[in-house]
This record gives structure tokens, sequence and C-alpha cells, in this order.
């Protein structure tokens, strides 16, 4: 079944088709919520949530805007900042030295190296913000003006943080010590 | 590079983590929202009422200017009438042996001269058309010429021949007419070069003497049957309705009070990506409202019904929306987690914790819109007896804009709204917008109006609301009915 069918009948409240629907994309979207949230929350209960939203918002849905799993993405995305918004300690930790610098060389190739559950560890270890603005930046391909503005942050912020997770990540890599 | 850095973020964001479906999907069923069945498109409700104003006002201006039928076709016809047709007129009572004697042939035709002057003459023609009619009522046998044969003059020249007939009463003759006669096409020419003046000045006059009337008889005794030119005649029956029209240009200080119904359509506006899905489809929405208003206009108004005003206009929208908004929750529950030990490895925990998540809820919003503006519009009024119609368009420029309501939130189903909470939370910054209202009013007295006002109003800048996230936009379509009071007049 077309997604643009199975959207169509989840409007109109086929449970069959919503059940097709969760099944399909649940899997990949608690790997998201994972990635974005690992400690803190369940990543279940907002998986659960994250479907009441895009069953309430489904016919908002464009198909020629997009696949059904980046508008789904966008969804939960947006609800895991909304609830870790209140929480912006982590602008204040300055342990790690500023280095405005977007890429660091050879951390792609790292990465490339490493199997998706590796990465996602090393992920999963860097502190919240850290944490987000490497999602939204360097995993999601946000801008920095578009992950300035999801965590309500300024701009040259969000390069910071970025360059601090890249190193932190370096750093982590070489603690573990995976290959 | 690129290509490097693109392999392992795909592999990311393909993965899948492992879950119970089953179990998830059982917990997640009995959640799913039920689409609201009170949540419609109205749009084009908004629209239709925008058009039906439209038109409404565009058929009252027709209507209102449109001339009395009878009378436009009448004068038509009466171009081509002759007097033969009257004077073969079986119907026609009041001919007289002299009058048949003047008219030197049976076929002749006579025409009334569509001058500048006619409508002066319909005038003085009706009151004697009205003075004939009664006459001929109480004593039409008695009916006989008056005039004088020997005023007549009769003078011939080597194409056509005048009958200058001077019809007089007593020694004052208001109204002289002559009648020209053209022997080639035997047509008549009634010319009232002197009509119009006369005819003015005692109209009313005649229109109370009937006997003063019947002196001109004699002349216009060709016409009695066409009324056609002289029904045209116009009575001023003012005496009873206020006097509305302007004499010359001046200023009307106006108070208006009115309240009225309508919808409103609302925009929203984001540059945030993720409050720009929060909206999905409520980008617009339609909503239904009550509204009030309270307006002082100063008018500088022409005679010829032309005005500039300008003034303060204050007024209040009553908006009903279906909305949606969402809450962080906070629950004391279980959770899962991890810690780091000293080496930097994870350690998975679940254990008691405050979680908070946020929650989208459906309301329904009952808005009061509140703004103080100062409107500097042109219009445009026809006034007739007591009543009139004015279109009038302009800008304005808002000075603040407020909102506050209460909210009521959706609970279950089958649909439930609870008010829960009252909302006064926006405030706005200046802006400017247009306006349009077409009005048609009635006048019991010179200084009180009773009207009904279709309105359509738009703000050219969008509000942002404070701490919302998104900006407001509001278009307004009324009906309003309400009272005017002239407060201050002047050029009368």
């Amino acid at each position: 079944m077309e997604e643009k069918d199975l959207v169509i009948l989840c409007i109109k409240g086929n449970r069959s088709a919503q059940s097709e629907l969760v099944g399909s994309f649940a899997p990949r979207l608690l790997s998201l919520i994972k990635r974005y949230q690992p400690k803190s929350l369940s990543p279940e209960d907002i998986l659960q949530e994250v479907f009441i939203e895009i069953f309430r918002d489904l016919k908002a849905y464009n198909p020629e805007k997009g696949v059904l799993y980046t508008w789904m993405k966008t969804i939960a995305i947006r609800l895991i900042l909304k609830t870790r918004r209140l929480d912006q300690s982590w602008l204040k930790d300055k342990t790690v030295p500023i280095e405005y610098s977007d890429a660091i060389p050879d951390l792609d190739q790292i990465l490339n190296k490493m199997n998706t559950d590796d990465i996602m560890k090393l992920i999963i270890a860097l502190p919240d913000g850290y944490r987000e603005v490497f999602n939204l930046v360097a995993v999601e391909g946000c801008s920095h003006e578009e992950c300035a503005s999801l965590l309500q942050i300024a701009v040259g912020t969000s390069r910071s943080t970025l360059s601090r997770a890249r190193q932190m990540l370096k750093e982590q890599y070489a603690q573990m010590k995976i290959y | 590079m690129e290509n490097n850095r693109k392999d392992w973020r795909d592999r990311l964001d393909q993965n899948e983590s492992p879950m119970d479906m089953g179990m998830f999907w059982n917990s997640l069923e009995s959640k799913i929202p039920v689409q609201n069945p009170g949540k419609k498109k109205r749009r084009f409700l908004f629209w239709l009422l925008f058009l039906l104003i439209g038109s409404g006002f565009i058929g009252t201006i027709i209507i209102f200017n449109k001339p009395k039928g009878k009378i436009a076709g009448q004068t038509e016809q009466q171009k081509n009438a002759g007097v033969t047709e009257a004077r073969e007129s079986s119907l026609s009572p009041i001919e007289t042996q002299h009058a048949a004697d003047e008219i030197p042939t049976s076929d002749a035709t006579a025409v009334i001269s569509q001058n500048q002057s006619s409508s002066a003459a319909t005038a003085a023609g009706d009151s004697v058309h009205k003075a004939l009619t009664k006459y001929q009522s109480e004593n039409i046998s008695s009916v006989t010429k008056t005039a004088n044969t020997s005023d007549k003059k009769t003078g011939n020249n080597s194409n056509d021949t005048q009958i200058e007939e001077t019809a007089s009463s007593g020694n004052a003759s208001p109204i002289k007419e002559v009648v020209s006669e053209n022997k080639q096409d035997q047509v008549f020419g009634i010319e009232n070069q002197n009509i119009e003046k006369n005819a003015m000045s005692t109209a009313h006059e005649l229109a109370q003497n009937s006997m003063a009337a019947m002196e001109y008889l004699p002349t216009l005794s060709g016409e009695l049957y066409r009324e056609l030119n002289w029904n045209m005649g116009y009575v001023p029956t003012f005496d009873h309705a206020p006097k509305l029209n302007q004499e010359k240009s001046g200023w009307q200080y106006w108070m208006d009070l009115s309240y009225g119904i309508g919808m409103a359509q609302h925009a929203f506006k984001t540059s945030d990506p993720l409050t720009q899905s929060y909206l999905g489809n409520r980008s617009k929405y339609e909503s239904t409202l009550e509204s009030r208003l309270a307006v002082w206009e100063n008018r500088l108004i022409h005679p010829s019904g032309f005005y500039v005003s300008s003034g303060l206009r204050y007024q209040t929208h009553i908006t009903r929306f279906d909305w949606s908004k969402e809450e962080v929750k906070i629950e004391w529950k279980l959770a899962d987690g991890f810690v780091q030990d000293a080496q930097g490895n994870q350690i998975a925990i679940r254990d008691s914790a405050w979680q908070q998540y946020r929650e989208m809820r459906e309301i329904r919003q009952h808005n009061t819109i509140s703004s103080l503006d100062i409107p500097l519009n042109v219009g445009y009024i026809i006034r007739k007896k007591q009543f009139s119609i004015e279109i009038a368009a302009g800008v304005t420029a808002n000075i603040s804009q407020y909102t506050s309501g209460k909210q009521l939130n959706f609970q279950e189903q089958p649909v439930k709204w609870n008010a829960t909470e009252e909302l006064t939370y926006k405030k706005s910054n200046t802006g400017f917008g247009a306006s349009a209202m077409f009005r048609a009013s009635w006048y019991p007295t010179e200084y009180l109006g009773v009207f009904i006002q279709p309105s359509f109003h738009t703000d050219f800048s969008n509000r942002m609301n404070s701490g919302a996230g998104y900006e407001h936009k509001i278009d307004f379509v009324n009906i309003q009915a309400g009272v005017a009071f002239l407060l201050f007049r002047e050029g009368r």
C-alpha cells in the first residue's frame, strides 16, 4: 500500500491502517528518540506521544512536500526538543575549549568505519545540549540558523557547541578504543 | 568527503531499535485521537458572506438610483406620440370647440419639447394634471375654454406658422407657452421656454389651487391625456421629513453605536519550522463572531453627497474558534536511563523520576479582540426623503489591539467542552489596515438615524502575539445594526 493511501485510511480512522503505519515507522522513530533523549525519559512513552500527535495532525501532511517519514521525524524532533527546551544548563558548560571549526577532518572517516550501534553509543554519551546540536546539524543536516531557532540559542552558540561535540566524540572514541 | 559523511548519516537515520510492537500498539490504540467532528472548513462561508454583502450593496445602489420606469417609458413614448392620438381618444371629455378650431389639422402632432426645463415643466404639469383630474371629477361638463381668443397672435412665414397663445389668470400670467406649427410635417411643438422658472416657483401653489391651474386648459387641451410628461412632475412632500440634504459644504459630527454578527478569517504566520508544523492546517482558520462598534466621526460633506471623514473607532469582536494547545506535563514515574561510570561506560538503569512530556489538547477559545483605530474614509451618500444609502472606504491606523478570552477544553468523546481558564494574553503593536462599509439608513428625525451596515475590515500588518511565537492576522466581515446620532451640523 502506498504511503498516500495509508495516510488517507488512517485519517478515516481505519485501525488496521493505523497499526500498519505504527509498525512501519515506530522502530525508526524509537531509534531517533533514543538518539536525542537517551537518559532521562522513557523513549516508548515519548514515542507514544509522537504517534498521538502524528495521528492528530495527519491531515496536515502534504505528500508533495516530502516523504511521510521526514514529516513524522520533524514532529518527533520538535516534540523531543520542546520537552528539553526548559533545561539549558548545558549552555553554561565551559569545560571544553571553544573551537570555531565546523568540521574535524577525520571524524567522518572514523564514523564511517564504525557500525551503527557504536555510533549510537558515541552520540548517546554526549551531554544533552551537545548531543542535540550534533544530531540536528551533523546528522539531520540542519543549518546552524535552523538549529539555533529550534533550540532557541544563538547561532554562534550552535557553531561552538558543534565544534565541542565533535571534539568530545573524538575523545570518547579514543577512550572506548572500539577498533 | 561528503559521501563519507552521508554514509554514516544514512545508516544512523535508517537505524531501527527493537521493540515489542504488540504491547506498544495495545497501549497506543486507545489513545489515538478521534477526528473532531465539529471542526469544519468554513472559509467558503466567509467569502459567501462577503459576496452577498457586495452584491446587496450593488443591487441597492441600482434600485435606489433607478429612474421610475413609468416615466422613462412614457418619455420615450411621448417623443413619438402625436396630438392625434390624444385628440382621437374617445375618452377626451374636455376638448373644446375653440381649441379644436385653433388646431389647423386633425392629424397634427404636437411635441413637447425635451429641453432642459422638462423636469420643471413636468412639475407644473403634474400640478395641472392633478388639478384637472380633480376638476373633471367635480364638474367635467362645465369645462370651457377660458382663454381669450383675442389674446392670440398668429404669425406666418414661408415655412411655418406660429401660433402664440398667452394664457392668463387674471392679470398675472405665470406660464407663457409658444406653440409652433410646422406646415410641412404637420407637427406642433410646444416650447416651454419660460415654464421652468415660473413653474418651479409656483408648482406648490398650483398644486393647492386647482382652479388656478384650470386657467391653462386652453393651451394644454391637446395634452390632457398625455399624462406622460406631466406625470414626471415632482411635488415636494418633505414637510414631515428631516432636512437631510446639504445646501453647501459643511461639517457633520456623528456618533455611531452598532452591534452585529459576522465571520473572521484568521491567518497565522511563523518563521519557526516546528511552530509551522504545529500550526499545520490551521494556518488559516475561520471563526464566527459578534461585533460591537462605537465611532466618533467628523465628516466634511459636499452637497453632491461626497464626503471625507475621520475620527476614532473602537470595536470589539468576540470570536469563537477551535484550536490546539500544547502543555508540558510532569509526572513522577519509572524511567529508563543511563549512567556513566568513571571509564565512560554507560550502564542502563530504571528508576523512578520526574518525567516531563508535552501534550497536545484540543481547545475552543472564545476571544474578545478589542481595537482602537483612526479611520480615514472617503464616502458617498445618496438621500431620499427619510432614507439614505452610503458607501465608504479608506485606511485605518490601529492604535492598539488587545485580546482576552476564555478557553474550553475538549475532554472526551462524545464531545464535551469544559471551561477551564481565563485568557488575557495578547497585546499587539500598532499597524495599518483598510476598511469598507455600506450603510442603509432611516432617519426618524434630523439628528437620529437607524442603520444596517455590512462592513469589511482587514489589517495589512500581521500582529505578533506576545509569547505565542507566531503572527496572527484577522480579516472581518460584519453585518451590523445600529443608531447614529448627529451631534453637530453646518452647511444647511
